[in-house]
């Protein structure tokens, strides 16, 4: 039986705008309508971020129910998995980072496991209070931490959280590479996380993506280094030198090509449930 | 959550070209970043921005 590469798709993300490319979706219809498009193309995993009305990153639950709604009543046979981000403004409180994890309890949420600067320009906290908050949360809430890695750093504090009973084996990683403060995306940088994880958290599942002039090499690591990929305009707003995406589709269609001439097959999401034992 | 390119932009400071190398790019190009691609002289630089679609004003610089 061919591999299956689960493909999770960063529709929208916290800091492009339309002036960054104008086909980022923003409000819970376009976002809606934008994850429906990426499960069609093979997607089954969506990551979700919001955006208030003036377009900024924000952790309002509301926006995060309306989204679900939304899906829900206009594409009931959308089976994708949802992961909530729950670092979707800086400025948002502990409290505001769950309380949508909380009421709606997505199958998955991501789970930012350490501090850094953000940007080079502000602060992106995850104290150790929030991050054994959230583990115990998330845990209680039957909601499956992603956890993002933006450095080998991050991935020998989720052993310790894995130690502490704070999160739950098996972990399922996502390598984040090439945003700025963090790790750069390169093969031998990749191959160093994913092995820094298996001797740190064996049994972890992982997935990655590349921001920027890295992207392509990230994708078509994973493929080959059997993990999985995430893709959208959250981590990159052009599709290929120069070019700004035409949608997120258009990502979600390109990794299900690469994994295709691989000799692999872009998961379902029943298959993704299944590879991180999401069995609720 | 992830954040997109970042760029850091200049002036080049023998014949006063405006371009930008992508943060990303420091690990590759190592001492050629920030170089200006006319006359390859160090830039001075300016500001950070992040992607803006169809802003001519700097030059990107990634080879
Ligand atoms: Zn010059």
């Amino acid at each position: 039986m061919a591999r299956k590469t689960i493909i999770t798709v960063a529709t929208t993300g916290a800091w492009p705008k339309k002036e960054n490319n104008p086909n980022v979706p923003m409000t819970p219809a376009e976002i809606c309508e934008d994850v429906y498009e990426c499960w069609k193309a093979g997607a089954a995993i969506a990551h979700l971020h919001m955006r208030d009305d003036d377009g900024n990153g924000t952790m309002d639950k509301e926006k995060f129910a309306q989204t679900v709604g939304l899906l829900r009543s206009r594409h009931p046979d959308c089976d994708i998995i949802l992961n909530m981000t729950t670092s979707g403004d800086l400025y948002a409180t502990d409290e505001t980072r769950q309380a949508h994890l909380r009421e709606l309890r997505p199958e998955m949420g991501s789970y930012d496991c350490g501090s850094m600067n953000w940007m080079h320009s502000a602060l992106f906290l995850n104290p150790p209070q929030f991050l054994e908050e959230l583990g115990r949360n998330m845990q209680e809430w039957g909601v499956k931490p992603e956890i993002e890695a933006f450095d080998p750093g991050m991935i020998a504090n989720a052993a310790y959280y894995l130690k502490k009973g704070v999160l739950k084996a098996p972990l399922h990683f996502q390598f984040c590479m090439g945003c700025a403060n963090g790790i750069p995306g390169s093969m031998k940088n990749l191959i160093f996380m994913k092995e820094t994880m298996e001797s740190m958290c064996p049994s972890s599942t992982w997935s990655c993506f590349g921001v920027g002039h890295s992207a392509m090499e990230i994708l078509y690591g994973a493929v080959a280094l059997g993990g999985h990929v995430r893709v959208g305009m959250e981590d990159n707003v052009l599709y290929s030198k120069g070019i700004l995406a035409g949608s997120n589709r258009q990502f979600v269609e390109r990794a299900a090509r690469v994994i295709r001439e691989y000799g692999s097959e872009a998961a379902t999401p029943a298959e993704a449930r299944e590879i991180l034992s999401l069995n609720r | 959550m992830s954040w997109g390119l970042c760029y850091l932009c200049y002036t080049c400071a023998g014949c006063r070209k405006k371009f930008k190398y992508a943060i990303d790019m420091i690990a590759e190009l190592g001492d050629d970043f920030g170089k200006c691609p006319v006359c390859g002289m160090p830039g001075i630089p300016e500001s950070e921005i992040a992607i803006i679609s169809g802003d001519p004003t700097y030059e990107e610089v990634d080879t």
